[in-house]
């Protein structure tokens, strides 16, 4: 767990008495006092059984004043709630004492800093972290397939009708609802004005210097998705303290203390793009409306998501709409709009807006002459960098 | 057996060698090839450094990784280098004195080779030297109609090396699965 000499603290929402018991003798025996269970203002993270009818309401109330604090969603449901780790029931000892060892593992180390020194003017950063390939892409990469893959696969024929927000928002998003989307909103005035922003947060600062195309965050990966995925409108916002402060344009920006080279402004608009996105299409996105890529996205250094090479290459190529990028490669609709989002966040997508009423619809994909060996050198790839991302894709 | 071959092609240095190494089934073989030029009607022999490694798809399949000679005095070894290849992945090094040029160089001598199949350019040493950004890179090769991924790659990297391969992979068919899937 976290260390042998501090144990994980984590509170238990939801549980029956009896329940509740069980995870006590499974802790203090299999879990060998690694993790120990205490109250809500004491905890580091919660376990939640989110099948109790009260689950959602705790969550929330947790997750709303603690949106640092990681959770485990125990539940027979395929879906966990933001902020959460899903942990299919029924539950088995070794898995759950390897999801708390998981969570120990992203509370420990340079992160858990973060959130006090983040206060301070000389916070420590943690571009190291942030930008760090392997281990903690490969986590990120399965993040991402496994809440991107959760989400509906196919399009509602009346999906521009839709007047339910529950239905709507399964398939569009409101980037200024979340403090991600202010984030991006605030990143792309300072690239359009050509003028550095330090944006503050209670848990840390991110500086942006669009002069070098940099970016300096306080918070690590872990830590900058949960805050990217907190409601703005319901006053999470102000409880975040998001206060944007600017730099006159030309004004030399201070690369923050320990802050490094920082990390590519594109690579962190593309992942807060797709934190923020989970598979839906900003607000006011035409489905049907054929898009373009002006060119590839730098995919070794972006946070991948599932299906994006296949996404790319045909948008890269041809004009086609998400819909029927998704019919064509045969994938989810909630892959192509988790790239749509992150691809249009960076300014690479064009609309091309090819005539709906064309007499001839664009040609099917090509096949190549040689697909078969194609396919087979492909396994062979993936094969070789298993687990770095494109399993699912 | 049943050979194909992918090349990998780019000035000295750009990392062709570590590329072909982070996913070969064999340690590189850096190989002395005799070349000959007949044609001024006497034997001329020059000695070049090839670059050769192996993908193995299965009992009967292997997939031939070819380096080609970075020196540009060599560029007829490109020719039958590429000839019946799959693809090309191309390798810049940021650090030389003009990539974006190298990029146009390496281009126009594979012109042909690219129209018939796909490129992909993997750019080394961008933490030693981040300009050109691939941004540049991408407006360059807009300029002769090709639009190529191009990825800042770390050679030594085999998720770097196998991501590039796999955007040549779905250039040449966006429809392609892996065959296991």
């Amino acid at each position: 767990m976290t260390t042998m000499s501090k144990p994980l603290r984590v509170t238990a929402l939801g549980l029956d008495k009896r329940s509740r018991s069980a995870l006590e003798m499974i802790l203090k025996g299999p879990g060998k006092g690694a993790c120990v269970l205490t109250d809500v203002a004491e905890s580091e993270a919660a376990i939640v059984d989110m099948d109790r009818p009260e689950a959602s309401m705790l969550w929330e109330n947790y997750h709303r004043h603690y949106p640092e604090r990681p959770g485990i969603a125990l539940s027979a449901q395929d879906s966990c709630p933001e902020g959460t780790r899903l942990q299919p029931k029924p539950v088995s000892i070794n898995a759950l004492l390897a999801s708390l060892r998981a969570v120990a593992e992203e509370l420990a180390g340079p992160e858990a800093a973060t959130a006090e020194t983040g206060k301070a003017a000389g916070a420590q950063l943690e571009s190291k972290v942030v930008s760090t390939r392997g281990a903690t892409q490969v986590l990120e990469d399965r993040a991402v397939r496994r809440y991107v893959s959760a989400l509906p696969e196919s399009l509602p024929e009346d999906y521009r009708q839709l007047s339910d927000p529950a239905s709507r928002a399964k398939l569009f998003f409101v980037p200024t609802d979340y403090i991600g989307g202010h984030l991006l909103e605030a990143i792309r005035e300072a690239v359009a004005r050509g003028e550095a922003r330090i944006i503050h947060l209670r848990v840390g600062a991110i500086t942006v210097d669009p002069a070098a195309h940099r970016t300096w965050c306080a918070l690590t990966d872990t830590r900058l998705k949960q805050v990217c995925m907190v409601r703005a409108h319901s006053g999470d916002g102000e409880a975040l303290d998001l206060r944007i402060e600017g730099q006159a344009r030309g004004a030399a920006v201070e690369a923050p203390p320990g802050g490094g080279a920082g990390l590519d402004l594109d690579a962190f608009v593309w992942k807060v793009a797709v934190w923020v996105s989970r598979g839906r299409a900003p607000e006011g996105t035409d489905l049907q409306e054929p898009v373009l890529l002006r060119h590839w996205p730098n995919l070794t250094r972006l946070l991948m998501t599932p299906s994006v090479m296949r996404v790319a290459a045909i948008w890269a190529k041809q004009h086609r709409s998400p819909v029927e990028t998704a019919t064509l490669l045969r994938i989810p609709l909630s892959h192509v709009l988790t790239f749509y989002a992150a691809a249009r966040a960076t300014g690479l997508l064009v609309e091309a807006r090819r005539q709906k009423d064309e007499l001839f619809s664009p040609p099917d994909i090509d096949r190549h002459r040689q697909r078969g060996l194609l396919s087979r050198m492909l396994a062979k790839i993936l094969g070789a960098t298993q687990g770095s991302d494109q399993k699912g894709t | 057996m049943e050979q194909h071959k992918i090349i990998f092609t780019g000035p000295v240095g750009a990392g062709k060698t570590t590329a072909i190494n982070a996913i070969s089934d064999i340690p590189t073989v850096r190989t002395d090839a005799t070349a000959t030029d007949m044609t001024a009607g006497r034997k001329r022999v020059t000695t070049v450094a090839l670059d050769f490694g192996v993908m193995n798809l299965g009992p009967d399949e292997r997939i031939h990784l070819y380096g080609t000679p970075g020196q540009e005095r060599f560029d007829f070894m490109w020719e039958i280098l590429s000839k019946g290849a799959i693809g090309l992945v191309l390798l810049l090094d940021n650090t030389r004195a003009d990539p974006s040029a190298d990029l146009r160089f390496f281009v126009q001598a594979f012109r042909g080779f690219i129209d018939r199949t796909e490129l992909a350019v993997g750019v080394t040493r961008m933490d030693l030297s981040p300009k050109p950004r691939i941004a540049d890179y991408h407006s360059a090769i807009r300029g002769v109609g090709l639009k190529p991924p191009v990825f800042a790659v770390d050679a030594r990297e085999s998720r770097d090396v196998g991501l590039l391969i796999q955007a040549l992979l779905y250039s040449l068919d966006p429809g392609l699965v892996a065959a296991d899937e």
